[in-house]
């Protein structure tokens, strides 16, 4: 067993967790004391935030619709078949026609890097979860 | 029979206790005795203790003794312990051992507990109402000076373990004991000074609603501590209490965790220390306890004197107004 300090994904409080590791698998969290943000502090998402890493029914790959079936494709195929259709729908209708959203459960970094390529894009419409 | 001991390598003496503890832990892995020690080493950085296995003789170097961090070790033996196993903790670490022990939480024949006095008068106000500071429960009860190490087996496991060791026995200052003996005293008149005031019934009662309804039911206070170890905690949902897609009540979830475990609380603090809304639930805790200590004349993680709340008796099984009755 280790202890593997991370944070929690589950809101953009961005509390400090340690992740009990235990044979290579998450297994259970352990709020961090040294972490500034929550001081050894989670909320029962943080306590609980180990129980989806492993999931069974979690997705390990990306899918897309075939034939109106979901089929597990490789990352590669995923990206090309998102960055075709990003770029054919800019293409066909101007950058006004697609959004982005960001997400509270990941970092400000990912969140910089989101907005960043959205307004490369050409695009105003950049959201977040945590203003529903 | 107490010795006053550092590790014998005069090159090193420089850590707490004149070396004799990591001394203790490299010996316990080399000679085999233990796989594994249990301790508090360094995370990230100094201050950022965690608890960890220790199974390399080279790594006891990274341990981080006589400092608080809020995570109670008893826990991690429970939930990740196995093999030979040694604890190298805190007093309310080797307390709850012992209390876990008496539930059949562990394994008993592998485990080596080593306990630690801390050093200071505890100043944190989880610590204020400590009353247990040198671990005289543990196998190898220890309390650190500057240059050496006092310590006590109290068995014939202690007395193994400290075997493996190359140690020098000093001959102590008299300074150690005086300063020992006022730490003591310290921490006795510090407890004694934290006990509640006693507030008329109806105050004390509304006193504590108001503080089990800033409870936001994260579980933290439940999950962080030692005795709450059922696998099936009666406070989730769809276990006979809380109905599934609920969660309980604020009071109720206080008192019921309350009823579970106030006859056994070792005043660890864990609970409190876990708690995001400050709930200051050690201190009911401890206060409580102090009571029914009075009443059953039963102190939980100092021997092995089973808790009064520790069976059901035959009529209690099967009666079926009590929460297991009938089934
Ligand atoms: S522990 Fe709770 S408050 Fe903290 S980041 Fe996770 S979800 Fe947010
Ligand atoms: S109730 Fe709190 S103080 Fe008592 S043993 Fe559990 S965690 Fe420790
Ligand atoms: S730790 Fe505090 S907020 Fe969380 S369930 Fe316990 S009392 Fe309530």
């Amino acid at each position: 067993m280790k202890l593997v300090p991370s944070i929690c994904p589950y809101c953009g409080t961005g509390c400090g967790m340690l992740l009990i590791v235990k044979d290579e698998k998450v297994v259970g969290v352990e709020p961090w004391e040294r972490h500034p943000i929550n001081e050894g502090k989670l909320c029962l998402k943080g306590w609980s935030a180990h129980q989806f890493v492993h999931h069974p029914g979690r997705l390990t790959s990306p899918l897309i619709r075939k034939n109106g079936e979901l089929v597990e494709v490789s990352w590669d195929e995923a990206l090309d078949f998102t960055a075709d259709k990003l770029k054919g729908i800019v293409a066909e209708h101007g950058a006004d026609a697609v959004g982005f959203l960001a997400s509270a459960k990941c970092t400000n970094e990912e969140n910089y890097v989101l907005q960043k390529f959205c307004r490369y894009l050409g695009s105003p419409n950049v959201d977040h979860c945590a203003r529903l | 029979m107490k010795k006053f001991i550092a590790v014998k390598n005069a090159k090193l003496r420089s850590e707490a206790g004149g070396g004799a503890i990591q001394e203790l832990a490299r010996a316990m892995l080399a000679s085999g005795l233990v796989d594994r020690v249990l301790t508090f080493a360094k995370g990230l950085d100094e201050e950022d203790l965690l608890p960890a296995f220790i199974d390399k003789a080279d790594d006891v170097g990274n341990m981080a003794l006589n400092a608080y961090a809020p995570y109670s070790l008893s826990r991690f033996v429970r939930d990740y312990g196995e093999g030979k196993l040694a604890v190298i903790g805190r007093t309310c670490d080797i307390r709850a051992l012992l209390e876990l022990r008496k539930r059949n939480g562990l394994n008993e024949a592998d485990l080596l507990t080593v306990g630690i006095a801390c050093s200071e008068t505890p100043d944190r106000q989880n610590c204020l109402r400590c009353e247990y500071r040198v671990p005289f429960m543990a196998d190898l009860s220890c309390v650190l000076a500057e240059d050496g190490t006092l310590v006590e087996a109290t068995g014939d496991k202690g007395a193994q373990a400290l075997g493996t060791g190359s140690f020098e026995e000093l001959s102590p200052s008299k300074e150690i004991f005086d300063a020992e003996a006022a730490r003591q005293v310290a921490l006795a008149e510090q407890a004694a000074a934290f006990e509640l005031q006693h507030a008329s019934p109806a105050e004390r009662l509304a006193y504590w609603f108001g503080q089990f309804d800033k409870c936001i039911k994260c579980f933290g206070c439940r999950n962080s501590c030692p005795l709450c170890y059922c696998k099936d905690c009666v406070l989730e949902a769809d276990r006979g209490l809380v109905r599934g897609g609920e969660i309980a009540p604020a009071r109720l979830f206080h008192l019921t965790r309350l009823a579970h475990v106030a006859d056994s609380c070792l005043n660890c603090g864990q609970c409190e220390a876990a708690c995001p809304m400050g709930i200051p639930i050690s201190k009911l805790y401890h206060m409580l306890n102090k009571e029914l200590s009075a009443v059953f004349g039963f102190t939980p993680g100092i021997n092995a004197d089973l808790p009064p709340l520790f069976g059901f008796d035959e009529k209690e099984k099967s009666d079926d107004s009590t929460l297991f009755g009938g089934r």
